[in-house]
């Protein structure tokens, strides 16, 4: 009862208004609450009108940057096929907060991986200043496969431990194809060498970047990209080379490295109208892939660099000179002095070849010394020393002929135009005067091209990685050194060379083709003395084909050749004649053949002791159907015929006796005889069995090794066996 | 029907328990107030909605799911207007105990969200938060003990006793790791005590102890019985710096969408924080952050005016309510939005460490909401009583 009034009290009670107290205690409720709230304004006055720089704008927090890489550019030759592109290669990388035992790891992969122990062992142990371990260390990159395999399980220290990450590397899928036109690049994708090099600007990638808005989660917003920088460079680049050519012209050179022993060999294939070379080649080669593997010689490339005297390549100045100022004709006759003279009492002159009174083209095809100097001195005394200069100049010696070559030489000429005495008779045989390759062939190209001085180039365009040309090769106007009157003429002189002359072993029987041979002695150096190495040789080959519309133009400079027979004609035409007459064919130029006969005589001349040539002779038409039928066959025909009795009144079998013996025989037969090289008889002409009384001169060719590896006997420079050819009298 | 019940209806005999009519003596400020907290409150949610997939289904948006929260909400308000509040009072002893047992409920049937069990699966896609129903309980609870036990304002067991009625769901929501609503119960004892007029002694005992408790807890997070990520709220909100993209994580990003928004603010639906999912919880929690930088210094302030127009009408009700019970209710609602209001605003401004407290009509969260208009329909009710004796 009592609780029940209580309750009903405190239901009035609590049916009462607020006492005052109790109404000014709620409203300090409400002033601590505004109180409250004021505090939190205030705060947000601060925050949000004076703030702290950080927050004013977020920017520097969430803005990502990402890199928008690029791959270097590739290298394509002329028609897109790959030279040199990426590729990631896979490297090693270790990180020592995860590895068990960094020592041992360190110990253990340099060994495997051929690396300096204690080097390894530093990189990986060390520590920062403030004694943490390295997140990464590079162990080695680009790691060849066996290298990849030696490491085995990564994971073999810790988990994590090592890793393999792929970086750029560049990549020549064709290993030492055209090497030294390439070039390379160093580890941070940079071109040192070639192309690479030269061309560096266009092809190196300069890695554009991405700055954008990111999201909580560091998700790039694309949508508010603040900043873009569109990567640079990066280009493809496009040779003028021909990649069938360059294999052709390469498998050709070192074909005659290895057959001559020579020290090295040198090609440039080059279309004589535009100045792009097509091939370009320098052995021994190189494998960019890994330059360092390789001694620093290798690396030059001596196709632009190397300089030597062009000897009888040069004689097409003096007589191109001659015939534009209308000294000579191709028909004039000139005295050779039966092959020995004393020009202008300086200095005696030798031919090879001796000739007597012949026509200015034959002593061309003969390259005869004495004759060439005889014009050339038409010339001088026409117009004086200055125009025979002049004549070199124009052709563009002593100058270097273009901007695509790295290390190209100018070669050596008069710099001042300052002739010795002996220039005017040195020069017109190209001596005095060390020429490049590049400019041979310029030279070339303009007799074959009709007389226009081209530059000869590497890089016919490039394309940016948006495949927009941003680099094309533009001729300028190209200068013209000689009428086209003469550069026919020239033309003709220079098919006289193969077809019946000193480059005959350059003779293509589907197209006919000019050229010059050249064998130049190498000159000793300055600190031994004047005067030339005896048994050291440049032999030359300059030619292009075919004669009416010539398309190419070839150089082939073989170096020191061990061969008995070191003549250009001899070591440089076989090379010119596969690589031009195989490079034609693929360029499906239409056939200039040879006119029937000339070519099979050349073969004759070319296998002088093969008997069985002489039935093909007879036989038209068969030449044609195999011109290059395998000379081996042939030999070994020739070695079968040693069976044949040959009986009295008929030139004897020669091959295999030496020089005495050979002495002793011809002797008692009293034939005259002229020999090329020391040892034993490795060719002869004519051949075996032929009648005594046909016989003017026997030419021997010996050798060394008695079976010599010498596929055609005897093509000698200046091996007189054409008929055109006037035979010196018989003493 | 209690005794008290039938004195109530014999003193006021034409104010019915249930009377619809009351609707039409609505406190037409406070709802403006009100609504005018709603707009602003689903305009942010319409910009933070911008953040769903195209996939969502319309009932997953944010606001649309927060407009419905809000009708219903109303409903409810203007259901608590037309009961006498008083009658509704009497009804607190048995409202407790159900939220009691709701309570407990949760820890065994909940569902799991943000480290706590806060939730009870309702119909569809909807779902029930006793925590939240438990604030307006307690305020209703707390309203009928202290203006029941009136005469005895001055003694110790007074005051205890309120503390025994909040302690039972203290316990219960701290047992559910909801930190954030366990903390604004004492507040809302507190101050509903110091209106009450109990004696300013033992307030100031505790809040001695209080003042000297809060630095030891800041000092010794390590031992207290929280969870590991409670701790870390504590520690990153003493040391945002030491770990931008750990725990001071949500700090960091949060001053940066405040700093960024200065006078006039990004724009709505331009805010680089939220809608790049740098500010976490940026729909419930951290709405004022998304405010603040989209409509900038001005927008906040507009808000926490609204809130003190608020707090300022609902003081006004209680100082005027004939009855102390109705003054408490009005007191103790205004006490509970105020303090999320406060605590809220505070932690988006780096003056508190995190705790989880939603912002009262901008939050999304449909049970919080329903809570909150609960509140406005106390109020609002408190309001018509007035009105009978104006």
């Amino acid at each position: 009862m009592e609780r029940d009034e209580r309750n009903a009290e405190g239901a009035r009670q609590a049916e009462l208004p607020l006492t005052h107290s109790q109404r000014l205690r709620v409203r300090a409720v409400l002033w601590a609450l505004l109180l409250g709230l004021g505090l939190v304004c205030l705060h947000l006055t601060k925050l949000q009108l004076f703030p702290d720089a950080r927050f004013t704008t977020n920017e520097n927090y969430h803005i990502g940057e990402t890199p928008i890489s690029l791959e270097r550019g590739r290298i394509y030759d002329r028609d897109g096929r790959i030279f040199a592109r990426e590729r990631q290669a896979p490297s090693l990388y270790a990180y020592p907060p995860y590895l068990d035992r960094p020592h041992d790891a360190a110990m253990a992969l340099a060994v495997r991986l051929g690396l300096d122990e204690n080097d390894l062992v530093t990189r990986i142990t060390k520590r920062t200043a403030n004694g943490k371990m390295m997140q990464e260390v590079p162990v080695k990159r680009a790691l060849s496969p066996d290298e990849l395999e030696s490491i085995g399980d990564l994971n073999q220290w810790g988990e994590s431990g090592l890793r393999i990450k792929g970086e750029p590397a560049r990549y020549y899928p064709e290993d030492q194809l055209a090497a030294h036109v390439l070039g390379f690049v160093n580890r941070d994708q940079e071109g040192l060498e070639g192309i690479e090099a030269l061309y560096d600007a266009y092809l190196r990638a300069i890695p554009g970047k991405q700055k954008s808005r990111v999201d909580g989660k560091r998700k790039m917003l694309l949508p508010l990209t603040l900043e873009y920088t569109a990567p640079a460079g990066g280009g493809d680049l496009y040779l003028t080379i021909d990649k069938p050519i360059q294999h052709i012209l390469e498998r050709e050179l070192a074909n005659v490295m290895e057959l001559r022993q020579a020290s090295g060999a040198m090609g440039i294939v080059m279309d004589p109208k535009t100045g792009a070379v097509l091939a370009m080649a320098t052995l021994p080669a190189y494998d960019p892939n890994a330059p360092a593997e390789y001694p620093k010689e290798s690396r030059a490339n001596k196709a632009v660099s190397f300089v030597f005297e062009p000897g009888s390549a040069f004689k097409i100045v003096p007589l191109t000179a001659a015939l534009e100022r209308g000294l000579v004709t191709t028909t004039d006759m000139v005295n050779c002095e039966n092959g020995a003279w004393n020009a202008f009492g300086l200095r005696r002159i030798r031919d090879v070849h001796k000739m007597g009174t012949v026509s200015v083209a034959e002593l061309f095809a003969e390259s005869s010394n004495i004759g060439t100097i005889k014009v050339a001195h038409k010339l001088v005394e026409a117009y004086g020393a200055k125009e025979l200069d002049a004549w070199i100049r124009n052709f563009g010696f002593g100058k270097k002929t273009g901007t695509d070559f790295r290390y190209e030489s100018a070669g050596f000429y008069h710099p001042d135009g300052k002739w010795t005495k002996f220039s005017e008779i040195s020069l017109p045989m190209g001596q005095e005067i060390a020429v490049t390759m590049p400019q041979l062939a310029r030279a070339f190209a303009a007799i074959a091209n009709g007389g226009l001085l081209v530059e000869p180039h590497l890089v016919d365009r490039i394309k940016n990685y948006e495949g927009e040309i941003v680099y094309q090769y533009e001729s300028g106007e190209a200068k013209r050194i000689m009428s086209e009157q003469t550069s026919a003429t020239m033309r003709e002189l220079c098919y006289g060379v193969v077809e019946h002359g000193t480059g005959k072993r350059a003779a293509i029987p589907e197209y006919r083709a000019g050229g010059k041979t050249g064998t130049a002695q190498v000159p000793l150096p300055k600190e031994i003395g004047r005067g030339y190495y005896t048994d050291r040789h440049t032999a030359v080959f300059a030619g292009f084909a075919p004669i009416a519309d010539p398309r190419l133009v070839c150089i082939i400079v073989v170096c020191n050749p061990q061969s008995e027979i070191y003549y250009g004609g001899y070591v440089c035409g076989p090379v010119f004649k596969a690589v031009v007459r195989e490079s034609l064919i693929r360029m499906e130029v239409p056939q200039d053949p040879m006119p029937p006969g000339t070519y099979e005589e050349s073969k004759v001349a070319d296998d002088a002791d093969v008997i069985v040539a002489q039935e093909t002779h007879e036989m038209p038409g068969v030449g044609d159907d195999d011109p290059l039928a395998d000379i081996g066959e042939k030999t070994e025909l020739a070695q079968a015929g040693v069976d044949h009795p040959i009986g009295d009144g008929q030139l004897p079998r020669l091959i295999g006796l030496t020089k005495r013996q050979v002495k002793d025989k011809l002797a008692e037969l009293q034939i005259e005889w002229d020999a090329q090289g020391s040892g034993w008889v490795v060719a002869q002409d004519p051949s075996p069995g032929t009648p005594l009384s046909d016989v003017a001169l026997c030419r021997l060719v010996f050798s060394n090794v008695r079976n010599s590896p010498l596929p055609a006997p005897a093509p000698v420079e200046n091996a007189k066996i054409s008929a055109l050819a006037p035979k010196p009298a018989k003493r | 029907m209690s005794s008290i019940q039938r004195d109530l209806n014999l003193r006021d005999s034409h104010i019915r328990t249930f009377n619809y009519r009351n609707l039409r003596r609505l406190d037409w400020f406070l709802l403006a107030v009100t609504s005018a907290l709603a707009v602003f409150g689903l305009t942010a949610l319409y910009s933070a909605s911008q953040n769903s997939g195209p996939d969502t289904s319309w009932l997953e948006i944010y606001y649309v799911r927060q407009g419905i929260a809000f009708c219903l909400g109303l409903a409810i308000a203007l259901v608590i207007v037309c009961i006498d509040y008083r009658a509704l009072i009497s009804l607190a002893p048995f409202m407790y105990f159900v939220i009691l047992g709701l309570l407990v409920a949760v820890l065994f049937f909940g569902h799991t969200a943000m480290g706590g069990q806060h939730w009870l699966p309702l119909i569809g896609p909807f779902n029930l938060q006793p925590s939240e129903a438990s604030k307006i309980v307690l305020v209703y609870a707390l309203a009928w003990y202290l203006s029941l036990m009136r005469e005895r304002a001055q003694s110790v067991l007074y005051f205890a006793g309120a503390f025994v009625i909040g302690g039972g769901i203290l316990i219960l929501i701290l047992a559910q790791h909801d930190l954030g609503t366990a903390l604004v119960i004492p507040p809302v004892i507190l101050v509903m005590l110091y209106a009450a007029g109990c004696r300013k002694r033992y307030l100031m005992i505790i809040g001695t102890v209080a003042a000297i408790a809060l630095p030891l807890v800041f000092l010794n997070i390590d031992e207290l019985p929280l969870d590991n990520y409670q701790k870390d709220r504590f520690r990153s909100f003493l040391r945002p710096e030491a770990d931008k993209l750990g725990t001071g994580y949500q700090i960091t990003q949060t001053k940066i969408a405040v700093g960024s928004g200065q006078m006039w603010g990004k724009g709505l639906g331009k805010g680089t924080q939220t809608h790049f999912k740098f500010l976490p919880e940026y729909h419930t929690d951290f709405i004022f952050a998304l405010i603040a930088e989209e409509m900038g210094f001005v927008g906040g302030t507009v808000v926490i005016c609204l809130f003190a127009l608020f707090m300022l009408r609902g003081i006004a009700l209680a100082r005027d309510c004939p009855d102390m019970a109705g003054s408490l209710l009005a007191v103790g609602c205004v006490a509970i939005l105020g303090f999320h209001v406060f605590v809220n605003i505070a932690i988006t401004l780096h003056l508190m460490p995190i705790t989880g407290i939603p912002l009262p009509f901008l939050s999304y969260g449909g049970s919080f909401c329903i809570t909150t208009m609960m509140c406005v329909g106390t109020l609002l009710s408190v309001h018509v009583r007035k009105g009978y004796f104006d």
